[in-house]
């Protein structure tokens, strides 16, 4: 088949109505006798709650309901976490606390008012009493013995043990020439997404089935979950995703209060909305990463790695949402990186804090292990006296190599490592910028250039290795008119779905993407999917489509060849027709099919009316996306101040569908992931206090802080699907970090530093400035 | 968080500043915004206060305890206040030195602060603290000088 | 972010609005372009009953030169002051802090007047009003009263202003011959505002000696202040770099400075040293 549409830069069809406005969010949704919710949160980070005292707010006129934790609890079934590790201690949570609270944010109460300002002074006039107890913020504290416990059932704030070993780790170590180690900190990062959280929940009319719209990533996973959650039967329930404004993994969760919104509108038999605001969204939506990393590399003179030992802290936060255990454990799996590393030891403890739960933020699990890896790779560099380019190179594993088996226990699918890091160097001239930066330091300026060739895991992924299925979801019906409508499970927020679906379904047909409708994110139109998140949604989503649409194109070929009175095996499809081989000339048009599979008055045998089918796309592996970034910063020599001034990245994502939103992707991902390196950072005070409680203290990244992106690809086809795709929704976050913070140390190391902590505030930096100029 | 700082009676003798700081009628009269001081036991009293920074302002009820009292130079003192915008808990010491004819206050404690007034204020709780330790001494100087003369 | 129940009254004339003033007394608030208050509504940090608009009073917006001065109406936006052509070549210290504030949404809303009011340690502005020796007029229940920027900014979130004066205009005197001004800063990441900023204004005179030497620095202390001690170590000073630098050395000199999770007291110390001799290497480049 031709490719006419997929591998071009077309415009999302998504935008039209998303740039001038018209598209509905959550929040635009408005229902007759519509209630508002709002939430009082505690405010302590650790307290037992001596008394509620609700007769205020149920007297304020408007307010219809007030609820709390014993309510809930009786009715409502707790907040729902995935995943198993042997022996791990799960936190058990409602809706709204009983007894005791344990981050400050903590749903205590819940209002629901006949407008959302009459709700918000209601939940102000909640009285709570409280009884402190000494918090812990700090992991490593909370996992000594004699800290305060979050929870009396368990005997230590350590929820799981984690590990393993491959290879002979202590041999590697004793035969080593050289061993670097360093301590690695993921600080923890809230998702912020543009939209914040939100669900409307109504009883809907003939038969009472509660249909509730939230802004997710995962409608049919939630409906599953909510159903169980206000015991209602799946099947009397619909969930539907409207447009969503980003998630970041923040949206791939079931949260409690969409729990609430649900039980209040089953209770009141209102429509119940609840939309949540910024505040709430930076102390009460999942965080991100918060690990600390003990990192030791083992390596031979000639800068050949031996072995890797990894012990890991994870900082869970007071309770576990869908996948909290999950998602540091990632980091283990892509521990090695680009690498071939023998042997391989990582441990991990998840330990219980007091503060919000970490979860799934872009990336999850694989910035983590990338940022580790990448460092000690320039720890190590810088040891041997080794450029960091040629120490990378000399441990990439060959292209002949693929599929290869890590140390981490995953089989990578293919790449060419050193063809993306050899354009990347060849792009940014990076010997030249070496002789700039010699240049430079003679003169007394600090400029630092920074690699990151990284490996990652994308298409989310076989169902062995999820916790929910790794499966997705496709229909394709082409209607009696040729039409074609794509039911796909892989529930997008922003990623450009309805674009590169129609793409794919327009080549595979040859018709055009106009032709081609995609609908998503409505549990009551499409059959049961998964949701898009780890880079899954092409590559798994995608793919379910294709298959689908594989066997309409058989269906088709078998009706055409049966009126062109020949076999189907000599029929293949063309722009607009369907042709029989051999430069015969003779064809039928597509619509003329299509037609015939309706009228149904001239079908082959055994060939039923119709054309729609549904595949259930179950992927054998995981893809590895893949590239190399180079960033180069330079330093404000008084005040510190790191400024980028060149950014160049080669990414593999595999074959590509539209160029357009892989560089999107690749953008945005870029400058989250330097945000995480420069500025982003949930702050918790000693008594679990959130400092960064808004936008005015959590810094989010500006178009003004980074240069025009300088951008290329390699193409190396992943072997795991049919159409050759990896996934890019997250490759960019997960390369630019370590790139970042490599460039800052670079431009320090003439000063011994081999390490500097994210986020690299300028005063960090200034401070190793001044301390060099006391010495 | 830490804050400490120093205010200078001057020409006030210390024992004259001591019977002031330990006053809970006096501390009242001087407290800003302070709409109620009730003494619930020894050293224990109780308080509403309205405090205002600028356009920030909340009310607060709470209580104040001086204990460890060593006249006329040191005692310790807490203080903790709770308001819809949250709560601010502080705990210090207070010494009065003499330098002569006057008397030197010096103040070191922690300041801790929970809900919005930590979420979205923590980069004025300390200047916040000390302009209003700042007005407090300010006015009990103003109140024993006029007393004096 | 939802604010508490208030009133709500638009203001015809700033006569008006002082006469409500009055009569609500501290349950009242004045609001302009609406950039510092409503947030701290919203965020229900700040609670008035009383909201008064003087938004919509037309005569306030304004920039004039007349009579040795440039003359800023209150409601003056920080977009209007950024570009204006009078601002740039009387005290581009000004244009330089209005072209910093915010993004441009809150530069195309907020007002000067508004800004000042609302005193915030780390506004940009009064750096550049110290600096420039600004006077502030604010008309009150007994009429106009001028009060100099440098007792303006009396601590934090606290003016000279009484509660119920609001401020009409900020007058600039304009200087003579070989002059220039400046305004730089750091900017907090998150918020923009400044964990330092620092505004400088020289005159050279024949023989190329430093006079009239201005410098206010913000974001560092509770309030802004002038960087008095470096003031005088340079007048009368040909600028050498050297002496710059020196003289910086005390800009911060007795100030308690903030100290939060974005920057120490020691480094804002310092910022302020480093701010205050580059924003006097380009007044002075500026002067020519």
């Amino acid at each position: 088949m031709t490719q006419r549409y997929v591998g071009q830069a077309l415009k999302r069809k998504e935008d039209p109505r998303l740039v001038s406005g018209t598209s509905s969010y959550v929040d635009d949704i408005s229902m007759p006798g519509m209630l508002h919710m709002a939430i009082t949160r505690s405010i302590h980070a650790h307290a037992r709650i001596k008394r509620i005292d609700i007769s205020k707010a149920q007297r304020l006129p408007g307010v219809h309901a007030v609820i709390t934790g014993e309510e809930v609890a009786a009715n409502c079934g707790p907040v729902p976490s995935a995943g198993e590790i042997p022996n791990m201690k799960r936190p058990q949570r409602y809706l709204l606390a009983v007894s005791k609270v344990r981050f400050v944010g903590e749903p205590i109460a819940a209002v629901v008012a006949a407008d959302k300002y009459i709700a918000r002074d209601a939940a102000d006039f909640i009285e709570i009493e409280y009884e402190p107890l000494p918090a812990v913020v700090n992991p490593e504290k909370a996992m000594q013995p004699g800290s305060p416990r979050l929870y009396d059932e368990f005997s230590d704030n350590v929820s799981y043990h984690f590990g393993f070993e491959s290879g002979n780790t202590e041999e590697a170590f004793k035969s080593a020439n050289v061993v670097v180690k360093e301590r690695f900190i993921n600080q923890r990062l809230a998702p912020i997404a543009m939209e914040t959280r939100g669900a409307v929940a109504t009883l809907q009319m003939p038969d009472n089935e509660l249909v509730i719209w939230s802004s997710t990533q995962i409608p049919h996973l939630l409906r599953t979950q909510l159903a169980l959650m206000v015991r209602v039967p799946e099947n009397r329930m619909r969930v539907i995703a409207p447009e969503v404004g980003g998630g970041f993994g923040s949206k791939l969760n079931v949260y409690a209060e969409e729990g609430l919104v649900a039980y209040l509108a089953k209770k009141t038999g209102h429509p119940v909305k609840w939309i949540e605001s910024r505040r709430e969204n930076i102390a009460a939506t999942i965080h991100g990463r918060d690990q600390i990393d003990d990192v030791e590399l083992a390596l031979k003179k000639d800068g050949t790695i031996l072995g890797m030992r990894v012990k890991s802290i994870a900082d869970l936060g007071a309770y576990f949402q869908l996948l909290t255990p999950i998602i540091p454990t990632l980091t283990g799996l892509l521990a090695p990186g680009a690498y071939k590393v023998p042997a391989l030891k990582f441990d991990q403890v998840g330990v219980l804090t007091n503060k919000m739960a970490t979860d799934a933020y872009r990336g999850a699990g694989r910035p983590e292990a990338t940022y580790l890896i990448e460092r000690i790779m320039d720890v190590a560099a810088q040891k041997l006296k080794l450029d960091p380019a040629e120490l990378r190179r000399r441990n990439f594993p060959r292209p002949n190599e693929f599929p290869y088996k890590t140390s981490g226990g995953v089989i990578y699918d293919s790449a060419d490592y050193e063809k993306a890091l050899d354009r990347a160097l060849e792009l940014a001239d990076y010997k030249g910028l070496r002789l700039k930066q010699a240049e430079l330091w003679k003169q007394g300026k600090y400029m630092g250039i920074g690699l990151s060739s990284y490996v990652e895991i994308c298409a989310m992924g076989p169902s062995t290795a999820m916790p929910a299925g790794g499966w997705e979801s496709g229909t394709v019906r082409i209607e009696p008119s040729g039409k074609v409508t794509v039911l796909t499970g892989a529930s997008p927020h922003g990623q450009g779905q309805e674009t590169s679906f129609a793409q794919i379904a327009a080549d595979e047909l040859g018709i055009t993407p106009d032709d081609v409708v995609v609908i998503h994110g409505d549990t009551a139109r499409i059959p049961y999917g998964i949701g898009t998140f780890g880079s899954r949604a092409t590559a798994v989503g995608g793919t379910a489509m294709f298959l689908a649409i594989q066997d309409l194109k058989e269906k088709m070929k078998k009706i055409a060849a049966h009126l062109l009175e020949t076999t189907p095996d000599k029929m293949e499809f063309s722009p607009g027709k369907l042709v029989v081989k051999g430069g015969s000339g003779r064809s039928i048009n597509y619509t003329e099919v299509v037609g015939a599979a309706y009228m149904a008055r001239n079908l082959p045998p055994g060939v039923e009316p119709g054309l729609e089918a549904t595949r259930f796309f179950e992927p054998s592996n995981f893809t590895f996306p893949f590239g190399t970034h180079v960033c180069v910063v330079e330093l404000d020599w008084e005040t510190g101040e790191p400024k980028i001034t060149k950014y160049v990245a080669v990414d593999d994502c595999g074959n590509v569908i539209n160029p357009l939103l892989v560089e999107g992707q690749v953008h945005g991902g870029i400058v989250q992931g330097v945000a995480q390196a420069l500025h982003e950072e949930v702050v918790y005070d000693e008594n679990g206090q959130l400092l960064t409680g808004s936008l005015m203290d959590y810094a989010l990244p500006r178009a003004h802080d980074f240069p025009e992106f300088e951008l290329d690809r390699t193409v190396t086809p992943s072997p795991v699907n049919p159409l050759g795709v990896k996934g890019v929704g997250e490759a960019g976050t997960i390369g630019s970090t370590p790139a970042v913070v490599n460039a800052v140390v670079d431009a320090l190391a003439p000063f011994g530093v081999t390490h500097i902590d994210m986020p690299v505030r300028s005063e960090k930096v200034w401070k190793i400035l001044k301390g060099r100029k006391a010495s | 968080m830490r804050i400490e700082g120093q205010f200078l009676f001057d020409e006030i003798p210390s024992e004259a500043v001591w019977a002031f700081l330990t006053d809970a009628t006096r501390i009242a009269e001087c407290l800003p915004g302070c709409e109620k001081l009730v003494k619930t036991g020894d050293g224990t009293y109780e308080m509403q206060m309205k405090i205002g920074v600028g356009a920030i302002s909340g009310t607060f009820t709470g209580g104040i305890g001086l204990h460890d009292l060593a006249p006329p130079s040191e005692y310790q003192m807490t203080v903790n206040g709770s308001g819809t915008p949250g709560f601010v808990n502080g705990e210090g010491k207070i010494q009065l030195t003499s330098n002569g004819t006057g008397t030197v206050v010096q103040y070191s404690g922690d300041v801790t602060a929970g809900g919005a007034i930590a979420s979205l204020g923590q980069r004025m709780i300390g200047g916040a603290a000390r302009m209003v330790i700042d007005q407090f001494f300010k006015c009990a100087a103003g109140k024993l000088r006029t007393n004096a003369g | 972010m939802i604010a508490h129940n208030f009133e709500y009254t638009v203001a015809t004339s700033l006569g008006e609005a002082v006469n409500l003033l009055q009569k609500h007394g501290g349950r009242a608030k004045i609001v302009a372009g609406g950039h510092s208050l409503i947030p701290m509504m919203k965020l229900r940090l700040a609670a008035p009953e009383f909201l008064i608009d003087i938004g919509r009073i037309p005569e306030l917006s304004y920039v004039n030169k007349e009579n040795g001065k440039i003359r800023i109406g209150a409601l003056t936006t920080h977009y209007v002051i950024e570009t204006s052509d009078a601002v740039a070549r009387g005290c581009h210290a000004l244009a330089d802090a209005a072209g910093l504030i915010g993004d441009v949404q809150v530069r195309n809303k907020g007002t000067i007047g508004g800004s000042l009011s609302h005193a915030d340690p780390a506004a940009d502005y009064p750096a550049s009003i110290l600096a420039l020796d600004a006077t502030i007029v604010a008309l009150g229940p007994k009429g106009e009263r001028q009060i100099p920027a440098s007792k303006f900014f009396v601590d934090m979130l606290t003016t000279a202003l009484e509660p119920n004066e609001i401020v009409r205009e900020i007058q600039i005197p304009l200087r003579s011959g070989r002059t220039g001004s400046a305004y730089l800063k750091m900017a907090q990441k998150a918020s923009g505002f400044a964990i330092c900023g620092a505004a400088a204004v020289v005159e050279l005179d024949g023989s190329g000696r430093l006079s009239n030497v201005g410098i206010g620095i913000t974001g560092v202390g509770n309030h802004a202040f002038r960087a008095t001690d470096t003031e005088k170590a340079l007048n009368g000073q040909k600028p050498a770099p050297d002496l710059l630098k020196k003289a910086c050395e005390s800009a911060g000199k007795g100030i308690i400075a903030l100290d939060d999770i974005h920057a120490s007291a020691n480094y804002r110390l310092d910022l302020a040293r480093v701010f205050s001799r580059r924003a006097l290497e380009a007044a002075i480049e500026r002067a020519g």
